[in-house]
């Protein structure tokens, strides 16, 4: 892995790595209260341009760096579009917002395994937390 | 045909950003403007970096074309590729939002009102696909 925000720099990051640091970073300005706990290691997974991106907690505050993190709790799969309007759907509750429209497109694209969560279940506090601090809303 | 990217293929993209009932619905509350960046590659007869420029407000373009790199530089939103990745992406051959994953569309501006509106910068940019185009390097 390469590092992205929150560390010295080795090489470019990838389109989804800088994509994901900028977005975190803007969000942060925004809302410094949004954060990651300790064990919220999170990977992010573009099927289909084939890049990954790893979000976790760091002395400084967050850092993204390219590629698959093997220590992730949660994994998030789904296509480059879908994973933009999973960051661009309304919250409720730090999930997609049911009583709205692009939420319940989310929830459905979410039942048709078009968007994949490995430890949606067993680490819901994770994925609240990492929607959150997605989320650009 | 114009020929990409000129000023006259600027003008055609508005003629087709305006009639897209997609775009308007997509962008009905987007306001701002947007410049592409199509950088040089002499070899291909683009021997200059190439700025466009959209004025774009709720679901309409009020204008644009190519501008000076100032001009360009100040839009509040700048999608960049070589002229080649603009190529693939007008004949169908990229997807946008994957080349924006894989770095190949870089862009630059106030990323979560992109993400927000992710389906209206798709369809602007899948627009561009409906220009019928000339390119330098095919002439």
């Amino acid at each position: 892995m390469s590092p992205g925000s929150g560390s010295e720099s080795v090489a470019e990051p990838s389109g989804i790595t800088a994509l994901i640091d900028g977005l975190v970073r803007q969000n942060l300005r925004r809302d410094p209260t949004r954060r990651l706990l300790r064990a919220d290691v999170v990977t992010i997974e573009a099927v289909d341009a084939d890049v990954s991106v790893s979000i976790l907690p760091s002395d400084g505050g967050i850092a993204v760096v390219d590629g698959r993190d093997p220590g992730a709790r949660v994994v998030v799969s789904a296509s480059s579009t879908k994973l933009l309007e999973l960051a661009g759907a309304p919250l409720r509750f730090g999930l997609p917002d049911v009583f709205s429209r692009a939420g319940r497109a989310v929830i459905g694209d979410l039942l048709a395994r078009r968007i994949r969560v490995r430890g949606l279940v067993r680490h819901l506090g994770t994925v609240r937390r990492l929607t959150v601090l997605l989320s650009a809303r | 045909m114009p020929t990409f990217p000129t000023d006259a293929w600027f003008q055609a993209f508005i003629v087709s950003i305006n009639g897209s009932d997609e775009y308007r619905a997509a962008a009905a509350d987007w306001e701002g403007d947007i410049a592409f960046l199509v950088q040089a590659e002499p070899d291909v007869h683009v021997p200059d970096d190439v700025w466009g420029y959209l004025d774009l407000w709720h679901g309409t373009c009020r204008g644009g074309g190519v501008v000076d790199r100032g001009a360009g530089e100040r839009a509040a939103y700048v999608l960049s590729a070589p002229y080649t990745r603009w190529k693939d992406i007008l004949l169908g051959e990229l997807d946008p939002i994957k080349g924006m994953m894989q770095g190949k569309l870089k862009v630059r501006g106030d990323l979560p009102t992109i993400v927000r509106y992710v389906r209206a910068a798709n369809e602007l940019v899948r627009l561009t696909g409906e220009v019928e185009t000339v390119f330098p390097d095919e002439v």
